[in-house]
C-alpha cells in the first residue's frame, strides 16, 4: 500500500528530470539558472501530495477496517470502483468540522477498541470441516518483530520486547495446537548447510505468497486474473521441510506500540481533528498442506490492541490468529 | 547501510538555489565550526522561518557517538542499537542462505583473511559476504555484516584499493554510523512532522525538504570519515595509499557517462565521485609501496569470466566499454578484457559493432589465451557481416575446441 505513492513520486521525479532536459536543450537563459528551484518546487508538490496521500489511505484503512461507519464504508468503496478513487480519498482527508469531526473523533476512539481477523479457506476445504484434527503439524518458528512507534511515526525496532513476544506467541501456539488434539513437530534448521538454505527458500517462499495473500486478498489490490478463487500455494517443494508432518503451520506478526511521544502526538491530532494511530498489530497465519503445498487457510489479524508482551496477551492474539484454523 | 551516491549532476547550475539547501546543512551539523555560509535568499522561505528550522533543527541534533569497542559484548536489548543488530541479524541469515551468495571456498577465505588484516582489532567483530551483483558496492551492518558486490571485486585492481574499500566499511561499522544516522534520521522526522503541523501545505513541505537534505549531507560526512579511516588503514599495513583516489578516479570515469539525476546533489547519500578522488588524492602521502596486485588477482582470477559476464549483461554498454578499456591496460586481465569487450560490441549491435568485434576477437585470439567462445563470436559477427565463409570457419575452430559446448547441436544446424 506504499508503493502507490512511491511510484508517484518516481514518476514525478523523472517529469522533473525529463523537464529540466527540455529546457537545457532550448538553450534559454532564463531558464537555466531556474532549473534547480523548478525541480524543489516540484518535489515540494510531491512531498505534499505524498503527505496527504499517506495521511489518506491510513484513514482509508482505519475506515475500512471498523464495522463502524458502514455507509462512510459503501461510499469510499463506490468512489474506488468508479475510478475516482484518488480525488475522494483526498477530499476525505481534510480535517471534517463540526459533525464530522466528532464522529471522527468517536471513531478514533471506537477504532481502539476493535480487533478484527478474516480467513480464507482453500477452494474445496469446506467452512467448519476440521479436516485436519489430529493430524501432526510442524510449527515453523513464528516470523515475529515488535517496534515502539515514536512520535513522528518512525518506527523503532525493539529487540527485548520481540524477544519476550517470541517466547510468549511460541508457548500460546504449542497451547492452542495441544489443545486441538494436533501432534506438535517443532521446525529446527538443520546441521546440513544445503538442505538448511533448501528449507530457508521454503520459508521465504511462504512469506512471499503469504505477503501476497495479504496484499491481493485482503489490502484491495486485486489480481485481476485470480478472480475469488482461494488457491494459493508454495508447491510440493515443502515437502522437503519435513518428512512426516502433514501440515505446517507459518506465523507472522508485526506489532507496533506507541511510545509517550506518539501518545502526545494523538491528544495533538484530537485537537486538530486529525486521526492518529497508536500501533497496530497486523499478522498473519497460514496452514499449509505439505503433501501438495496448497495454502489450506489463511487468516489475518488486524487490530489496534492486543499486547504480545504478556503472556495473557499473547494467548488472546493467538486465539483470534488461529480463528477458524481446520485443525 | 548505504548506498552508492549518484554525484552532483548539477553543480554548475544556478549556484544560489542549488546551494540553499547543503549549504543549511552543512552549517547545522558543523555546529560548532560554522563556517561562512551565508544564508541565500530564500525564493518560498522568508528569512524568520529558516531561522527557526535553524534553531530547531540545532536543538534535535543527537549527542555525540562513542567508537566501537572491539569484541564488545552486545547491547543491553531494550536500546535502539539492539533493535537494529535484531534486524540486521534476521537480514543475514537470509543471506546466508541466499542464491546470491558467493560460495566459492577459496575466495571467501581471501576475502576474510584481508578484511581481518583491515579491521585489526575487529577482527572478530567483522563477517564478509561476497554477492554477485554486477555493481559497484559495499555495505556495512551495525551488527558486523560486511556484504561486498561482484561488481566491485571486477573494477578493483589490486589488493591495495579493496583493502581501501574493506577500510572504509570497517570505519562505518568503528564509528558507528548507522546508529548516529538512525538517531539522526528520528530527530529528523520529529522536527518535520512539527513543522507540518505549525507551518502546514507548502511551507511545511519545504522545510521538511531542507531537514531530509541536512539527513543526505550528514551521511555524506559519515562517508568522508569512513575514508579518512580507510586511508589511515591502508597506510598503517604499508599500502600504497594512493590507489584509493585512483580507484575513485576510475569510478568517477564511469560515473560521468550515466545518465544523472536532477535532485542528486540534495539526495545524494554519499560525496560525488570526483569530489573524493580529489580528497583521497590530495590526503594521500605515497608512504607505502605495496599495491599486491598478484594476489589479489590470484583469488579472483578463476572469477572474473563469470563477473564479466553478469557486467555485459547490465546493458549500460558505455560503462561496460570504458570499464573493459581500463581492465584492457592491467598486465593482468589484458587477453580476457578484448574477449568480452568484443561480446560486448557483438551483444550491442549498433552501427559499426560487428566490425569492432571482429577486430576485438582476432586480437583476443592473437593473444594466444583466448577462449573458445571467441572463435564462436567471431563467427557469429563475420555472419553478421555478410562475410558467409569466413563465418563458418571460425564456428568450425569453435566446435573442434569446445567438443562438449552446450550449443553444439545449434550451431551444427547453422553449419548445414
Amino acid at each position: 500500500m506504499v508503493a502507490p505513492p512511491k511510484g508517484g513520486n518516481a514518476l514525478d521525479a523523472k517529469y522533473a528530470v525529463e523537464r529540466g532536459k527540455d529546457a537545457k536543450e532550448s538553450g534559454s537563459r532564463i531558464v537555466r539558472p531556474l532549473m534547480p528551484f523548478f525541480a524543489s518546487f516540484a518535489s515540494l508538490c510531491v512531498l505534499c501530495v505524498l503527505c496527504v496521500h499517506k495521511k489518506a489511505l491510513q484513514s482509508e484503512r482505519e475506515f475500512r477496517t471498523s464495522s463502524w461507519f458502514l455507509p462512510r464504508q459503501r461510499w469510499l468503496r463506490q468512489g474506488a470502483s468508479h475510478g475516482t478513487g484518488r480525488s475522494d480519498r483526498l477530499a476525505h482527508s481534510r480535517p471534517a468540522h463540526g459533525v464530522h469531526r466528532a464522529l471522527l473523533i468517536l471513531g478514533a476512539l471506537l477504532l481502539a477498541a476493535c480487533a478484527q481477523t478474516r480467513h480464507h479457506r482453500a477452494d474445496g476445504v469446506v467452512e467448519q470441516a476440521a479436516l485436519g484434527r489430529g493430524a501432526n503439524v510442524l510449527l515453523v518458528e513464528p516470523d515475529i518483530e515488535l517496534t515502539e512507534l515514536l512520535g513522528s511515526g518512525v518506527q523503532q525496532p525493539r529487540a527485548d520486547w520481540t524477544q519476550t513476544a517470541r517466547g510468549h506467541v511460541d508457548d500460546a501456539l504449542r497451547a492452542a495446537l495441544q489443545q486441538r488434539g494436533a501432534g506438535l513437530t517443532v521446525y529446527h534448521a538443520p546441521q546440513d548447510p544445503e538442505l538448511a538454505a533448501r528449507q530457508r527458500q521454503s520459508i521465504l517462499l511462504h512469506q512471499a505468497v503469504g505477503t501476497s495473500i495479504l496484499l491481493h486478498r485482503h489490502l484491495n489490490v486485486p489480481l485481476p486474473h485470480k478472480g475469488k478463487a482461494f488457491d494459493w500455494g508454495l508447491g510440493p517443494g515443502v515437502r522437503s521441510l519435513d518428512r512426516d508432518a502433514r501440515y505446517a503451520l507459518f506465523v507472522f506478526i508485526r506489532d507496533s506500540y506507541a511510545s509517550s511521544g506518539r501518545k502526545a502526538m494523538m491528544a495533538v491530532g484530537l485537537l486538530l481533528g486529525i486521526g492518529v494511530s497508536l500501533g497496530q498489530q497486523i499478522g498473519f497465519a497460514s496452514l499449509v498442506d505439505l503433501d501438495d503445498g496448497r495454502v489450506v487457510w489463511f487468516n489475518l489479524l488486524n487490530a489496534q490492541t492486543g499486547d504480545l508482551r504478556d503472556a495473557e496477551g499473547a494467548t488472546a492474539s493467538v486465539a483470534k490468529l488461529l480463528d477458524g484454523v481446520p485443525l | 547501510m548505504k548506498s552508492r551516491g549518484k554525484g552532483k549532476g548539477e553543480r554548475d547550475e544556478g549556484p544560489a538555489h542549488d546551494q540553499a539547501l547543503p549549504c543549511v546543512a552543512t552549517e547545522l551539523i558543523h555546529a560548532r565550526d560554522p563556517s561562512p555560509c551565508p544564508l541565500p535568499p530564500a525564493p518560498l522561505l522568508p528569512q524568520s522561518l529558516l531561522l527557526l528550522l535553524a534553531l530547531l533543527l540545532a536543538a534535535c541534533a543527537s549527542p555525540r557517538i562513542d567508537r566501537a569497542t572491539p569484541t564488545a559484548p552486545p547491547p543491553a536489548a531494550e536500546t535502539d542499537e539492539a533493535g537494529l543488530i535484531m534486524q540486521m541479524d534476521r537480514f543475514e541469515a537470509d543471506l546466508k542462505n541466499s542464491a546470491a551468495l558467493v560460495r566459492d571456498p577459496a575466495l571467501n577465505r581471501y576475502l576474510a583473511e584481508l578484511s581481518c588484516r583491515v579491521a585489526g582489532e575487529y577482527c572478530n567483530d567483522i563477517r564478509v559476504y561476497l554477492v554477485r551483483q554486477p555493481y559497484f558496492n559495499a555495505q556495512m551492518a551495525p551488527n558486523g555484516m560486511l556484504v561486498v558486490w561482484t561488481g566491485l571485486l571486477l573494477r578493483v585492481e589490486d589488493e591495495a584499493q579493496l583493502a581501501f574499500v574493506l577500510g572504509h566499511e570497517v570505519g562505518h561499522y568503528v564509528e558507528r554510523h548507522s546508529l548516529a544516522r538512525w538517531r539522526r534520521l528520528k530527530s529528523t522526522s520529529n522536527f518535520a512532522l512539527a513543522f507540518q503541523l505549525l507551518g502546514g501545505g507548502l511551507v511545511g513541505a519545504a522545510a521538511s525538504l531542507g531537514a531530509y537534505g541536512t539527513l543526505f549531507a550528514f551521511g555524506r560526512d559519515q562517508e568522508r570519515a569512513a575514508d579518512r579511516f580507510g586511508l589511515q588503514r591502508l597506510r598503517e599495513l604499508g599500502y600504497d595509499d594512493r590507489r584509493a583516489g585512483q580507484l575513485w578516479a576510475a569510478v568517477w570515469e564511469e560515473e560521468r557517462v550515466r545518465d544523472r539525476e536532477l535532485l542528486s546533489a540534495i539526495f545524494a547519500s554519499h560525496p560525488a565521485s570526483e569530489e573524493r578522488r580529489d580528497e583521497l588524492l590530495a590526503a594521500a602521502t605515497a608512504s607505502g609501496t605495496r599495491t599486491a596486485a598478484t594476489e589479489f588477482w590470484g583469488a579472483v582470477a578463476a572469477s572474473r569470466d563469470e563477473w564479466l559476464a553478469d557486467e555485459i549483461a547490465r546493458r549500460h554498454y558505455r560503462q561496460s566499454e570504458l570499464l573493459l578499456q581500463r581492465l584492457r591496460a592491467l598486465p593482468h586481465g589484458a587477453s580476457q578484457s578484448l574477449h568480452w569487450s568484443a561480446e560486448m560490441y557483438r551483444r550491442r549491435a549498433r552501427e559499426g559493432d560487428y566490425a569492432r568485434a571482429e577486430a576485438e576477437y582476432r586480437a583476443a585470439i592473437a593473444g594466444g589465451d583466448a577462449p573458445a567462445e571467441s572463435w564462436r563470436g567471431l563467427g557469429l559477427s563475420l555472419r553478421q557481416l555478410g562475410r558467409e565463409a569466413e563465418a563458418r570457419a571460425a564456428l568450425r575452430e569453435y566446435l573442434a575446441r569446445a567438443p562438449q559446448a552446450q550449443d553444439r547441436a545449434l550451431i551444427e544446424e547453422s553449419l548445414r
